[in-house]
């Protein structure tokens, strides 16, 4: 048996402890086959089967934290239990991870309801939080070139919300069950510049926000009616950022 | 502690001060400067040595090589004295030839194939570092490992590459332990077939049972059973240059101060009477 054969079976059979056709499935000759049909019931094997699941189980727990505390013990279980079938929480750097976990997460909970709200605020505070001293300060001589490119900034997000973040905010410092949905959705707007992460954007910035949804010359955006001072404010706020 | 002189140079792991981002092509392990300096700022200029966890040096299909460029950037801002990995392997490669994450790093079986890909890359660890480079060995709760007969079983192994790579060896005393107690051998006859000329560092550690095996948890104060153990071992190796008492961050806190300070004050105590003699 090489090495890579016995690496690649250990692994998948733990990663995919709860598929019972995985072992049958993996092809090897009857000697191999006995050993990992063997090893499959140590003790050991099902001790390190729970040290994994239980590590996956707590990584993911740890990217959404607020999310999660405010789900009944049993929904937070089941998501957490899903999500780790489904091969979630091996990254031990979770934040590669973390993006697809609360598109698992806001799939699964209710459209409009102050827990999707949460989630979606959790995740793009986590987005905003990475680019803190992640961007260097901007540059803004480089708006005296028309031909200079603009995109949205890599860590910002606009998000629509139907609980007010601050209210979401307090009832969760206070320990109080969540504020309820408002029928219209507030647009809020995160970014690592902005002072506590988010705000609500001008109907200035949102413009502005909108037009960039791909990369822009800054010449098509004056001529589009952005001023050069929105631009200016989005680029030190980092919703904004230069190309290349 | 650090007044009390109990603490003489400090282990970090770097990926502690990192984060990984998606890229185009790879997810690239970024240092956090703000991390960095507030860990440059607690150890105070004392000399540091690093303990990696996410180059899964074993791994057939390919190592972290991530991990090798933050490594490259690190010891650029912070050099160490030395530096030091686990004998064992975290990842595979998925169908599609991408890497996997396991979720626990598994130990490696002791065949020649594995010491010869081990001891390749220590090779050029060593050569890209210009430190020494130790593997450490690991707890592991397999009962059975495949394995060759020139190469028998983990201090074979542990041989096989320190004499194959000049690498050296973080002989973990608590991770022996558990091996001793869990598949039931004696941990004083694996030490003396140890290449201990080869061991630079010592670990002694805590742990606590889960489902019938004591497992290195890295959770509490170290047991009698190890002090023993390094009693035993100090006298041994002559090359060894420090002993580490690691404890996880969460229980640290719990275990707290006084406690730390007995435990780096014990082996203080036994490092000074087998290392003055």
């Amino acid at each position: 048996m090489t090495l890579n054969s016995f690496q690649t079976a250990v692994g998948r059979l733990l990663r995919e402890q709860n598929d019972t056709n995985l072992l049958p499935a993996l092809e090897f000759s009857e000697e191999y086959r006995s050993y990992f049909e063997d090893l499959h019931d140590t003790a050991g094997f099902r001790l390190y089967a729970g040290i994994q699941r239980s590590w996956c189980i707590g990584r993911a727990a740890k990217a959404a934290p607020l999310t999660l505390s405010v789900l009944p013990d049993e929904q937070r279980r089941l998501l957490l239990d899903d999500w780790v079938n489904a091969g979630g929480g091996t990254q031990s750097f979770y934040e590669v991870e973390a993006e697809s976990f609360f598109d698992f997460i806001s799939r699964r909970l209710i459209d409009p309801s102050p827990e999707l709200s949460l989630c979606e605020f959790e995740r793009a505070a986590q987005r905003a939080s990475m680019g803190v001293n992640s961007v260097p300060p901007t540059d803004f001589s480089a708006l005296t070139n028309p031909a200079c490119c603009l995109r949205r900034g890599r860590y910002a997000a606009v998000v629509r919300l139907h609980v007010d973040p601050g209210a979401l905010l307090e009832s969760l410092q206070r320990n109080e069950p969540l504020p309820e949905v408002s029928s219209e959705p507030l647009v809020v707007m995160f970014s690592p510049g902005i002072s506590q992460l988010w705000s609500t954007p001008t109907a200035d910035e949102l413009a502005l926000w909108q037009a960039v949804e791909e990369p822009t010359v800054i010449d098509s955006l004056l001529a589009s009616g952005h001023s050069l001072e929105t631009i200016k404010t989005s680029l030190a706020r980092q919703t904004l950022e230069f190309v290349g | 502690m650090y007044q009390r002189d109990l603490i003489t140079f400090i282990e970090i792991t770097p990926e502690t001060f990192c984060r990984q981002r998606a890229t185009g092509e790879a997810a690239v392990i970024e240092i956090l400067p703000r991390l960095l300096a507030q860990a440059q700022e607690t150890c105070a200029g004392l000399p540091i040595v690093v303990h990696g966890v996410e180059l899964s040096i074993g791994s057939a299909h390919g190592w972290n090589n991530e991990y090798l460029r933050m490594l490259d950037a690190f010891q650029r801002e912070w050099p160490f004295v030395w530096h030091s990995e686990h004998l064992g392997f975290q990842t595979i490669e998925a169908e599609d030839h991408s890497t996997l994450e396991i979720g626990v790093p598994l130990p490696m079986p002791n065949t020649n194939e594995a010491a010869e890909l081990v001891a390749s890359r220590s090779t050029a660890i060593l050569k890209r570092y210009g430190v020494p480079f130790l593997l450490e060995n690991p707890a592991q709760y397999f009962s059975c490992l495949p394995s060759d007969p020139e190469i028998g079983g983990e201090a074979g192994l542990i041989h096989a590459v320190t004499e194959k790579s000049g690498c050296y060896l973080l002989l973990d005393l608590h991770n022996l332990y558990c091996n001793a107690i869990n598949h039931k051998f004696d941990a004083y006859r694996i030490i003396d077939q140890m290449p201990l000329d080869r061991v630079i560092e010592i670990h002694i550690a805590g742990g606590s049972w889960r489902d019938g095996f004591w497992t290195d948890g890295h959770d509490g104060r170290v047991p009698q059973g190890v002090w023993e153990l390094l009693e035993y071992t100090l006298p041994l190796v002559p090359n060894v240059a420090g002993v580490v008492f690691e404890l996880l961050d969460d229980h640290a806190v719990r275990l707290g101060c006084e406690a730390i300070s007995e435990e780096l004050t014990r082996a203080r105590q036994i490092w000074d009477l087998h290392r003055t003699v």
